[in-house]
């Protein structure tokens, strides 16, 4: 997929015979390591309780949870090949010569391979990601069929409340949080000038972990007992007390915040060390400062999010009481715990959002971002504040009562960088030189979608208003709001705005638009209404409900359909595009940023020569100015040497 | 650093990335790391926090019937302060060319460490309650199981660079290998001291 | 502000540092308990001070290499309220005597600080592109072929920007006199001195003019 630029590379490992094609990496002797390690797992887990005398010896429920949830995983990324580098590197064997043959894609089975450069990673988790999107699109459809009609037509409560929680898990951990990191992999180290992330085999290793998350969830379905049901914030003690398919909920956490903070990691190395000569701080592109500061976020909050599941873990599995009050536990304390993530979580899952829109907007009214360095300084803004107000998620829960208005007062707050950056864009396409293509829909859907889901965040920021309103679907009509009219929106711009960049091909605009107006419209009618039903009574997360709202929730549900086969035009305009679009040129948006500045798709190692950056990145419509100086004749006079 | 490359005759390989910082990519990420770690920790003390000062009823600490291991852990205190002079032992001898030093500091750090894992075991045994006893011993074996598994993954640490030392590598410039794990080490070492004064002594 | 974990003796620093911070702590705690928060508070609080106070170490200088033919001859001219003044064209028309020259005048497009941080820059670039139209036109009027850009708002940056394109064999910096200079004030020619290896001149212009 990727164009070779005329250089001489090498080929792929010449495929392998015999022995050496099951012990070679990839996805065959992973096929014999993930088993190999579970029964490791098991044997470990036999071995100790045969040692502590406890029966039954063979308990499968820490079977699996040892063997099938931590060692198989291991075995399996270790058939793969994620390791093999660093095992030698450990064991003082002499090194190997780089020959660079993981590295880049000459054909799609590169795509399935272990692979260290950032494009191919990038492309990787996005289309991994889409596949999930797809996964937990087609459970939301299952039970808003359920949803359509008053009473129980389809399926138990029990296996209703299940499809929710996946759905929310899979959308959550499996599509938004890592499709960002995917876009952002391919396209920050183009944006910073640099040849590839800071750590590419790192980033290997995070792709990796993320199908295994992935595979997790979606094998509670078949475990004992049905997936996981206690909702994607599995509050103790409903989920102390639940099926297998809440441990493998509480262990695919790990996993999948084990992805996010390896990546988030690389970002922040490679956006400390690794810009262009002459790109400080405040000559970073908007979409380098989103991810960095969302790359902060995930640092600092992921592991509680770890903790938290840690310890419902151990309550289930190790008898320990966390969450036991008549063992001196505290079950409050976990929905501290928890929320102190998913609180800044959800700044995880728009900031990057916010980074790509402001590209997009800047490019299509070829103007300068209105007020960059407040844009950016918002980004901070929101990073500090997003840490002060996770309680609003819990004036309902009885906590106490006083650290309800100060968690109020701070939630309203973060309305003011998040409001500058709304105007900010607004002010951007004023009196510009607008150009209404797909990206540029996606953004303008994003601004006003966003900004109706923050409002209705503002409502439920007042603490009476949320002591109404809590846990009925005025709140799922806000998270919907913000998360898909906020969030996937962005994800779209993003991918048709760098479409062209990855894959060397323009998609289908016509298409395109289509996509757009179908997408805005059903999306629009499946969650507007539910601001109504919430605010009328119907509570959250309910299987069945009360006959006066069986009107609205027919008209849901029927335009949740729509939603859902509105991106069957997304998929098949990607699709097509991708194997037999119009050949793009390097520059179709002609763009300032380092990255437009290569081929589409961009050359294996990036840059010839690392540019030499002499200015800001949105200089639109400004006489002489200049973002980089590319390479070539008089870019290189200024050598600065390093310790 | 800037080499003007003909483009018919290119070489392979990507060009090497400009060094925008002073920080070397690596002691960075491990930092960043370590930061994460601390974070868990941090809602492991959090959990702490609920059931020694929230909740109305976890005074005197520990709680009646229990009793902590105080001596035996501060012994093993100062087994894992030791193990950190002998790691700073080992790195400051690979600076100034020292080899055996070197050699010997890893191996005393990794020997230490390794005392102070099978003691944790050994007071888990003898402790006199289970993890099924009250929201103290969760707590209780929460963290310091949490701080034992970061010693694990700190012994592994050592054993890479121990192995690698006795096959010759590392020199006074070049001990990226050794540096990286002496940080983590200390790392582990100041959780223990926080671990140690929240848990047994406060 | 430094990172405590940049070396290993860095990090074996901050050990020893929390084993004495902790033996306070404790033995605050067993006294009092509040006493013990009260040290903890203390102590955290000196332990981020201390850490946040700390400069790393400077930048090592920057090699302008010379960028065209062996005997042209590249000076760079960064100047702002001082681009129109007599003293400024005589310099550049005395050092561009006699010799195969380009000169590059880089005006930085200075701005209030309010202004600078809402990114509002068009009127301070408006008004440096003025002032550098009117020093170029003085130039070619005395027979100097000189090239003009508007520069960063940073006067250091908008050298080191010039720099990396146009290979200075010399910098002219010139500024008000001391204690009506901001650039002064801020240390621009003492830090481009240490940043950069080009011969650096300053023109001290308002007062007898002195290189």
């Amino acid at each position: 997929m990727t164009t070779d630029t005329g250089h001489v590379t090498h080929e792929g490992p010449a495929p392998a015979r015999g022995l050496r094609r099951v012990t070679a990496p990839g996805f065959l002797r992973a096929a014999w390591m993930a088993p190999l390690f579970f029964g490791i797992g098991l044997g470990l887990v036999v071995f100790f309780r045969r040692l502590a005398g406890w029966d039954p010896v063979f308990d499968w429920t820490i079977i699996v949870a040892v063997g099938a949830l931590t060692t198989a995983p291991f075995g399996f990324l270790g058939g793969i090949g994620v390791f093999d580098y660093w095992l030698r590197y450990v064991s003082g064997a002499p090194t190997r010569p780089e020959d660079h043959s993981s590295h880049g894609a000459r054909r799609w089975q590169d795509y399935f391979r272990v692979n260290t450069d950032h494009k191919v990673i990038g492309v990787q988790y996005l289309v991994t990601t889409f596949a999930f999107f797809i996964i937990g699109g087609l459970l939301a459809m299952f039970f808003r069929a359920e949803l359509a009609r008053p009473g129980l037509q389809y399926m138990d409560s029990q296996t209703y409340n299940g499809l929710v929680s996946a759905h929310a898990v899979l959308m959550i951990f499996l599509f938004i949080i890592p499709a960002f990191a995917g876009l952002a992999n391919f396209v920050v180290p183009l944006m910073l000038g640099a040849p590839d992330m800071a750590f590419p085999r790192l980033n290997a290793l995070s792709f990796w972990l993320l199908p295994i998350a992935g595979i997790m969830f979606i094998s509670s379905f078949l475990a004992p007992g049905g997936a996981f049901a206690a909702g994607w914030t599995g509050y103790p003690s409903l989920a102390s007390g639940a099926p297998l398919g809440q441990t493998i909920f509480n262990l695919g956490v790990q996993w999948a915040g084990a992805s996010s903070i390896l990546t988030a990691l690389n970002f922040l190395v490679t956006i400390i060390t690794m810009r262009a000569p002459g790109m400080t701080f405040w000559r970073m592109p908007l979409l380098v400062w989103a991810n960095f500061t969302t790359s902060l976020l995930v640092v600092i909050a992921t592991p509680f999010i770890a903790g938290s599941q840690f310890f419902v873990l151990f309550d289930r599995v190790l008898h320990t009481n966390f969450f036991n009050p008549s063992e001196g536990g505290y079950v409050l304390g976990y929905q501290h715990i928890f929320w102190f993530y998913s609180h800044p979580a959800v700044y995880i899952m728009m900031l990057p959002g916010f980074g790509i829109v402001s590209e997009v907007i800047a490019v299509f009214s070829r103007k300068p971002i209105f007020g960059y360095r407040l844009m950016a300084l918002s980004l901070m803004g929101i990073l500090v504040l997003g840490f002060s107000v996770w309680a609003h998620h819990m004036f309902v829960a009885g906590m106490a009562p006083w650290l309800r208005v100060p968690m109020m007062v701070s939630t309203l707050l973060i309305a003011v960088p998040t409001g500058i950056k709304i105007f900010s864009w607004l002010a951007t396409m004023w009196e510009g030189r607008l150009h209404f293509n797909t990206p540029m829909l996606f953004a303008l859907g994003f601004i006003s979608m966003f900004v109706l889901g923050g409002l209705s965040g503002i409502y439920l920021g007042s603490v009476p208003i949320d002591i109404h309103a809590s846990d009925t679907y005025f709140i799922v009509a806000h998270i919907h709001y913000v998360l898909f009219g906020g969030s996937v929106l962005t994800i779209f711009a993003g991918i048709y705005y760098w479409f062209p960049k990855m894959t060397g091909r323009m998609y289908n605009e016509r298409l395109g638009k289509v996509h757009f107006w179908l997408t805005f419209v059903s999306f629009n009618l499946t969650f507007f209404p539910m601001h109504w039903l919430g605010l009328r009574g119907m509570p959250r997360r309910v299987s069945d409900y009360a006959d006066r709202f069986g009107d609205l929730n027919l008209v849901i549900t029927i335009s949740s359909f729509a939603l859902g086969a509105s991106t069957v035009v997304f998929f098949y305009n990607i699709i097509t595009s991708w194997a037999r679009g119009p050949i793009a040129v390097s520059n179709p948006w002609r763009s300032m940023t380092l990255e437009w500045q290569v081929s589409s798709p961009p050359p294996i190692f990036n840059f010839d020569e690392i540019p030499q950056v002499v200015g800001g990145p949105y200089e639109y419509g400004v006489p002489g100015a200049r973002h980089a100086v590319m390479s070539g004749g008089a870019a290189g006079a200024l050598q600065e040497t390093h310790p | 650093m800037n080499a003007h490359v003909e483009a018919a005759e290119h070489h392979h390989g990507p060009p090497v990335a400009n060094q925008s910082s002073r920080v070397s990519a690596t002691v960075l990420g491990m930092f960043l790391f370590i930061a994460s770690e601390a974070m868990l920790f941090g809602s492991f003390f959090a959990a702490y926090f609920f059931v020694r000062v929230v909740n109305p009823s976890a005074e005197p600490w520990p709680p009646e019937p229990f009793h902590l291991p105080v001596f035996v852990a501060g012994v093993n205190t100062a087994i894992l302060l030791t193990s950190s002079f002998s790691m700073h032992w080992a790195l400051q001898s690979i600076k100034r060319g020292n080899r055996a030093g070197m050699k010997a500091g890893l191996v005393l750090t990794f020997a230490m460490g390794l005392a102070f894992l099978l003691t944790q075991m050994i007071e888990y045994a003898h402790v006199g309650f289970n993890t099924g006893d009250h929201a103290f011993a969760s707590v209780f074996f929460g963290l310091t199981g949490l701080h034992g598994a970061h010693v694990f993954v700190g012994l592994t640490l050592l054993g890479m660079a121990t192995v690698r030392a006795f096959r010759g590598h590392f020199t006074p410039e070049h001990h990226h290998g050794v540096e990286l794990p002496g940080i983590y080490w200390h790392f582990v070492d100041i959780m223990w001291i926080v671990v140690y004064a929240t848990i047994y002594l406060l | 502000m430094r990172n405590p974990f940049r070396s290993e003796a860095e990090a074996y620093r901050f050990l020893l540092l929390t084993v004495g911070a902790f033996t306070l702590i404790v033995a605050g705690a067993f006294v009092n308990r509040w006493l013990g928060v009260a040290v903890w508070l203390v102590v955290s609080t000196a332990a981020v001070q201390f850490y946040f106070r700390q400069r790393g170490e400077p930048r090592p200088r920057a090699h302008v290499e010379h960028v065209g033919p062996e005997d042209e001859r590249r000076i760079l001219v960064i100047a702002d309220e001082t681009l129109g003044g007599d003293a400024l064209q005589g310099l550049i028309r005395e050092r561009a005597e006699g010799v195969r020259e380009q000169v590059l005048v880089v005006c930085p497009a200075l701005n209030s600080p309010v202004r600078h941080w809402a990114s509002d820059e068009d009127a301070a670039r408006a008004g440096a592109q003025a002032r550098l139209d009117d020093c170029l036109a003085a130039l070619a009027a005395a027979g100097v072929e000189a090239r003009g850009e508007i520069g960063d708002a940073d006067p250091l940056q908008a050298i080191e920007d010039a720099l990396r394109t146009f290979g200075a064999d010399e910098i002219v910096i010139a500024t008000h006199p001391e204690g009506h200079s901001h650039w002064l004030e801020r240390g621009v020619v003492s830090h481009a001195r240490a940043r950069f290896d080009a011969p650096i001149t300053h023109l001290v212009v308002g007062a007898e003019p002195e290189s």
